[in-house]
């Protein structure tokens, strides 16, 4: 077990590492900062002192190597969009923004994908589960965008009901986690249905009907538990959206957070900023497969003997 | 054989119940979406919200750390030297109630009373020393200005608390410019403000340094909102309209159009077709006083051999007759004057900005402004205006046969305008009827740029779009030291505009201004477009009016003083 987790932990490290190489030299593609953040006709000698301020001197080798030492210590330097401000504090100050209203978008998820799935299967061929399957499409197929500015339309500016946008109070979060669990709804809407209709199907469902217990105790308490393991392995796609944040939610909605970050600093070719992001939510993502990894390994000795027999 | 006997729970009335609540919901909704716009009776607001894109810096000093087209989101807060009329964009005397130039030396007679915020004084000669030294040392500020200022001043004298010289190594309008209101202007700061400090160095969560201006500073929430409040005294120059100003950073155009209607936002910017879309629903459009964006054609591949320095003059280095491209068609002003002639500027401005733009005759040279000579408008259907006939004659007389004559056409998303693409290629089609083989040359104008600045492009169009300060402006765009690669170079141009760079009496400047503009003219450097009053759509029930020139480029989300409520 010990050389198995050794083997996927340094797995992890090389994976991080390559895409350190990858982040940042992407970001050096899209050109200059000086361009973008600078004045057209900005003198060689502020030119300069902006470069050795913002570590934009040297090669890129150095500059990569300068990088990727000092974020090994968790110091991705100084943001150029913020002056004064390290990329480090700017992201930490908007994850835990992305983190609310990802909560609040997978809240709804499961609190309206999960009853929908299980009603469409408990109703399989009704007009119901029809409604059920139409708004599966409709949720994984609509743009965000586009479903984003017609809720601040209808909602926002018709009905004046909620906010269009911003941060500021519980009517803000409102259409913003709407847009961000329809997908998400639209999934597990799917996944619940198809889960449950092999479960109402198995003769333990059926011999508890016979024993006369009630329908509803039948689906909501016996079918549902057996059904829902499959489905909440999605949750780990939920998972690092929560953590990264919506880009085009938050933009649409100007709700501060990490993804909203992501797209203005992209644009403000703050690279620190970008590269802080990406690393971030790359090692989040590196460690929750190596947890899942080490969960499988531990549930399922075969896992880590066959990785024993690959090794 | 089994069966599936699906369990059937009882959630008919949950059903029921879902059914009537989204029927009501969108029967509510068809009501709301049919209703006419509604006459909104004036609102008091206590805080004007001004919804705008996020800047691409958000820092504590202008003068430093935020470069032209960002500086506005503290704009509020200061002052300079020089004002700019609201009405006509014209220079204006501001914190400096008069200048006098003797030789090289130039003095400001300071303006008295003038107090900053939060009890930080009042404004004396030492401030504006202050402020000066701390755009230029050290290096490293990302302000347009540094460079001027810093080539301009030899020493600065205090002459007294109310008078200030600054001895020049060369008289430089550049300098002037650099003192004044516009996107790159030095912000006069509180230097004992500064100075009781533990840093210069301001972090967001810092108060910024003291200024003058009609709003001081209540809070900045990163990547969210910067706000104001009114100054609790009387203001010299103009009162606040409003208790409090907020710039709110909305950056989707729909988005802000939304706040708007919905109330959540008072005064914003959209592009047109959101701006008609406004209207129609019951926002109010405010027009700037003048035509401040100028569009136009840059006429790239007409080169010296090799460029001048930064400290040289092209009379110093252009050897006559030799060009970077000596074939290049943009050298030939047959060829200059068939491009202007094979554009209908007319189907543009219906096509691309709904009738709403006006005739541009020169591109530095504003009816409105000293310096502009009425004559160019008589002249300019001869030598300017859109005649297929006598671009093609134009053509054969340069000595290129039909198709011959090859000229790329950059088209840039956001080269200037979100427009610039369409237009562009708009304009290679009409070259292509005159006879002009005009490939599209689709490419991020970043890269455009790059290859311009590297003087690249043997013959090539690129859309450009301007809100500069005229003469200053003309600088990267026809003067050939620089290293933006936009200029037909040309040492007779180049020396006459030398001279109108280092005067500085108004008239004696208008004049060689003026006679400037003739040999530019003549000379036919650009494709001049049309011009284009900005735009503000406002809430009526909020805001009454808001008076600005119009240059919102590069005095964006400017003169907000100037802001009404309404009632």
């Amino acid at each position: 077990m010990g050389r198995y987790v050794l083997l996927n932990v340094i797995r992890g490290i090389l994976t991080l590492l390559a895409i350190s190489v990858i982040v940042f030299f992407l970001a050096r593609l899209t050109g200059d900062p000086i361009d973008v953040l600078g004045p057209e006709n900005m003198a060689p000698i502020d030119e300069q002192a902006l470069r050795d301020k913002w570590g934009l001197n040297g090669s890129l080798v150095e500059q990569y190597f300068a990088f990727l030492g000092n974020a090994v210590r968790g110091d991705f330097g100084p943001s150029f969009k913020y002056p004064d401000e390290s990329a480090t504090s700017v992201i930490a100050d908007r994850i835990p923004r992305s983190l609310q209203l990802g909560l609040a978008g997978v809240l709804l998820t499961v609190l309206i994908g999960i009853p929908l799935g299980v009603l469409a299967a408990a109703r399989r061929g009704s007009w119901y589960d029809r409604v059920a399957k139409g708004i599966a499409l409709f949720g994984q197929s609509v743009p965000e965008f586009w479903l984003a500015i017609m809720l601040v339309w209808v909602f926002a500016v018709q009905l004046g009901v909620v906010r269009t946008s911003g941060r500021a109070g519980w009517s803000s979060i409102v259409l913003p986690s709407i847009v961000m669990a329809v997908f998400g709804i639209a999934a597990l809407l799917r996944l619940f249905r198809s889960s449950m209709l092999d479960t109402l199907g198995s003769e333990y469902v059926k011999l508890a009907r016979l024993k006369g217990l009630p329908r509803s105790r039948v689906v909501w308490k016996h079918a549902l538990k057996p059904a829902a393991s499959g489905p909440l392995t999605f949750f780990a796609t939920i998972a690092v959206r929560l953590l990264t944040g919506a880009t085009v939610v938050e933009i649409v909605f100007a709700w501060p957070g990490a993804g909203l970050l992501a797209y203005e600093a992209a644009n403000a070719r703050d690279f620190p900023v970008v590269q802080a992001l990406a690393m971030i939510t790359s090692t989040a993502i590196v460690v929750m497969n190596l947890l899942v990894d080490i969960l499988y390994a531990y549930l399922d000795p075969r896992v880590r003997l066959g990785q024993k027999v690959m090794a | 054989m089994t069966t599936h006997i699906p369990p059937r729970p009882s959630f008919s009335r949950l059903t029921r119940l879902l059914t009537a609540g989204v029927a009501t919901l969108l029967a509510a909704t068809a009501v709301a979406c049919s209703s006419e716009p509604e006459t909104r009776d004036p609102k008091k607001v206590t805080r004007l919200i001004y919804a705008v894109p996020a800047p691409a810096q958000e820092a504590m000093n202008p003068n430093r750390d935020l470069a032209p087209g960002d500086e506005y989101q503290l704009k509020p807060l200061y002052e300079n030297l020089i004002g700019s009329d609201p009405k006509t964009g014209n220079w204006i005397p501001m914190l400096a109630e008069s200048w006098r130039l003797e030789g090289t030396k130039l003095t400001f007679a300071l303006r008295k009373g003038v107090k900053f915020h939060n009890d930080k004084g009042e404004l004396t000669a030492a401030d504006v020393e202050y402020s000066y030294n701390d755009l230029v040392n050290p290096p490293g500020a990302i302000s347009g200005v540094a460079e001027a200022m810093r080539a301009a001043v030899e020493r600065i004298e205090i002459v007294d608390d109310y008078e200030i010289a600054f001895h020049l190594r060369q008289t430089s309008y550049k300098f002037m410019e650099g003192l004044g209101y516009g996107s790159i202007g030095m912000a006069i700061k509180s230097k004992a403000d500064a100075e009781s400090r533990p840093s210069t160095q301001l972090s967001l969560s810092d108060q910024p340094i003291a200024g003058t201006g009609p709003y001081q500073f209540l809070e900045r929430t990163p990547g969210q909102r910067v706000v104001f409040k009114k100054v609790p005294y009387q203001h010299w120059r103009q009162d606040a309209g409003f208790e409090e100003l907020e710039f709110r950073y909305i950056n989707e155009n729909a988005t802000r159009m939304s706040a708007l209607l919905a109330g959540e936002a008072h005064v914003t910017v959209l592009p047109d077709e959101l701006t008609a879309e406004a209207a129609n629903q019951g926002a109010k459009v405010i027009r700037a006083a003048i035509p401040g964006r100028r569009i136009g054609l840059l006429l790239l591949g007409c080169y010296y051999k090799e460029p001048p320095g930064k400290d040289e003059k092209s009379a110093d280095v252009f050897v006559s007759g030799q060009r970077k491209f000596p074939d290049s068609p943009m050298c030939d002003i047959k060829v200059r004057q068939a491009i202007n002639k094979a554009i209908d500027r007319d189907a543009l401005n219906k096509a691309f900005y709904g009738g709403k733009a006006e005739a541009m005759t020169m591109w530095y040279w504003q009816p409105e402004l000293p310096g502009f000579n009425p004559a160019w408008q008589q002249r300019w259907q001869e030598l300017y205006g859109f005649d297929p006939e006598a671009a093609k004659r134009l053509i054969q007389e340069a000595g290129y046969s039909p198709g011959e004559l090859r000229i790329e056409v950059a088209a840039s998303p956001d080269a200037g305008g979100p427009e610039s693409a369409d237009v562009s290629e708009a304009v290679a089609g009409m070259l292509s009827d005159v006879g002009i083989d005009a490939p599209i040359v689709s490419l991020d104008y970043q890269k455009q740029k790059a290859g311009r600045e590297a003087r690249e492009y043997t013959a090539r169009i690129e859309f450009d779009s301007t809100s500069s300060e005229p003469i200053t402006g003309f600088e990267p765009q026809g003067y050939a030291n620089q290293d933006s690669g936009r200029a037909i170079e040309d040492v007779a141009l180049d020396t006459m505009y030398e001279s109108v760079l280092v005067e500085l009496d108004p008239a004696r400047q208008a004049t060689l201004w003026q006679a400037f503009g003739d040999k530019v003219f003549e000379a036919v450097q650009h494709v001049p477009l049309l011009r284009i009053r900005d735009e503000a759509l406002v809430d009526p029930a909020v805001v009454g009016d808001y008076t600005f020139p119009g240059a919102m480029n590069s005095e964006r989300y400017a003169f907000v003083e100037y802001i009404t409520p309404a009632g």
